[in-house]
């Protein structure tokens, strides 16, 4: 409705601020000004008349009943807007009794309107606070185990982006608790239902909270867009001095002996490295994209094929793999021989940290070594639901699974089995 | 929030009270005929009428007996009729101690 008889104005009030709202919206009333819409600004149109009074209802149009609108109608009130839990009343006629005579039902009715916005803010926290948790929570899951985990954009951009939307979130709620309280108060202690409120210093205050709120937001994001750890696998490449995303929490020794043989995989949009044991390509599969959570990494030289399928344990099987958690690795060699002096090296290295007796064997159908390594030790307290390990070999293929659940490991034996063929 | 006790009734209750005695009545016929009764004294803005109306079906001092379009027609309960009873026994005292201790100063 863009007329030389409309006029837009900005303010800012909360939704628990309606006594001091009523007071501005009054005053232009009084000159003339009626309240048509809100959309970020106040439109009001111009009468041309004067002495209009503005009243406010903090409840929504379609919450209140037919018979209290016609109650409002036949007094001479006029619902002319109604946005965000609050109705907009008015009345030209001078004679009009008010909406509220006495103090007694104007705080019954108030009150009521009241505990019910702070029940409802109530819940929208508690919605907002949950989905922190959760926020919280994807980025447990996507920081992974850090071995040959290149930190895609995304991660650091979530990390960055749960902070934001925390400090918004908190400070809206403690923001949000203040203005209730202020307004319970004015409501309470006021003297008269048509008693002005001064109004100036609440749109002030609510203005520069608004503004500073936004601001902090703001620049946290602008600060993740530009943030130096955000790197592109270019970049990754060809980067000098301590790496701050690829293997952000391996070793140090391990970064520096990637980023030697560090080369960038056209074909695979990812990159390799050679090892001792052979090429190590490292892939990835972001659980961000929920189209997988495991993180491939395959390599090949003269000796071996290695494969390596991870799920941590916070990630959730959104593939249905059926890989338990914790992680497993498969070899492929190209001999038995080297095979079976490969697991033979690897459980030597394993019992370096477990304490314990050594592994025992179990029968496996289709495997020609099969034992399983229960009770780690860290240091020299067990734990106490340690993870174990299971180790097959058939022919040259060898895999090891370490697990936290000794049940569900032996019972899953013969899926890692059927992998092997 | 506890509820308040709607005995001793307030003015605009008090008001409301005394129309039923005419019968049945919506809320728009209430605040007109106390407007007319009190000369203008005593108003009933439609947000009071509308909480004393709900406070006091709440608590079975009136009941609804029908409704024609957006309007709701109301009588007076037994109960109603005791509370306002009580009431009009209360001010009548009100009263009675207050001529006692004006003619007593006479």
């Amino acid at each position: 409705m863009k007329n030389d008889r409309s006029v837009k104005k900005m303010a800012f009030f909360g939704i628990s601020d309606f006594p001091y709202e009523e007071s501005w919206l009054n005053d232009l009333a009084e000159r003339g000004l009626i309240l048509k819409e809100i959309f970020f600004l106040y439109t009001f149109e111009k009468t041309g008349k004067t002495g209009l009074r503005c009243r406010i209802i903090p409840r929504k149009r379609d919450k209140i009943s037919e018979e209290e609108m016609d109650l409002f109608e036949s007094s001479g009130w006029k619902v002319t807007c109604s946005h965000n839990e609050k109705t907009y009343l008015y009345t030209e006629d001078p004679e009009a009794e008010e909406l509220f005579t006495d103090m007694e039902s104007y705080q019954e009715y108030f009150s009521r309107c009241l505990g019910r916005l702070l029940l409802q803010a109530g819940g929208t926290v508690l919605v907002l606070l949950l989905n922190l948790f959760n926020l919280y929570n994807l980025r447990s899951r996507l920081s992974g185990n850090g071995s040959f985990l290149l930190l895609a954009e995304q991660s650091r951009f979530l990390e960055l982006g749960v902070e934001a939307f925390a400090v918004f979130v908190l400070g809206a709620v403690f923001y949000s608790f203040f203005t209730y309280i202020r307004c319970r108060r004015t409501v309470l202690l006021r003297k008269s239902p048509s008693e002005p409120l001064r109004y100036r210093g609440i749109r002030i205050f609510n203005g520069c909270g608004s503004i500073f709120l936004t601001l902090i937001l703001c620049l946290m994001l602008v600060w993740i867009y530009f943030d130096p750890t955000k790197i592109s696998m270019d970049d990754a490449l060809t980067w000098e001095g301590d790496h701050p995303a690829l293997m952000r929490e391996a070793f140090p020794g391990d970064w520096a002996f990637v980023k030697e043989g560090i080369v960038k995989d056209g074909e695979n949009g990812g990159a390799y490295f050679d090892t001792e044991g052979g090429r190590v390509s490292v892939l990835y599969d972001f659980c961000m994209r929920k189209t997988s959570n495991r993180i491939l990494k395959e390599g090949f030289c003269e000796e071996v094929t290695l494969r390596s399928i991870s799920r941590e344990t916070e990630m959730e099987d959104f593939d249905d793999s059926g890989l338990p958690v914790y992680f497993s690795i498969y070899y492929d060699f190209r001999s038995e021989e080297k095979a079976a002096q490969m697991l033979e090296e690897q459980v030597r290295q394993d019992l370096k940290y477990a304490q314990g007796p050594g592994p025992v064997t179990i029968g496996v159908p289709g495997c020609g070594y099969a034992a399983f390594l229960d009770e780690r030790y860290d240091g020299e307290e067990p734990l106490p639901s340690g993870p174990q390990t299971l180790y097959l070999r058939s022919g040259s293929k060898v895999v090891y699974i370490y697990y936290s659940g000794r049940a569900d490991l032996l019972e899953r034996a013969d899926f890692f089995a059927e992998q092997l063929k | 929030m506890a509820k308040k006790p709607l005995y001793p009734l307030t003015e605009p209750m008090f008001y409301v009270l005394l129309c039923f005695h005419r019968g049945v009545m919506s809320g728009t016929e209430i605040s007109d005929y106390v407007k007319k009764l009190t000369s203008g004294r005593v108003g009933l803005g439609p947000g009071t009428l509308y909480t004393i109306l709900g406070a006091f079906q709440a608590e079975n001092v009136i009941e609804k007996t029908g409704s024609e379009g957006r309007r709701i027609s109301y009588r007076i309960t037994e109960k109603g009729e005791r509370l306002f009873q009580e009431e009009v026994d209360r001010m009548r005292k009100c009263l009675a101690d207050a001529d006692r201790v004006t003619d007593h100063e006479e």
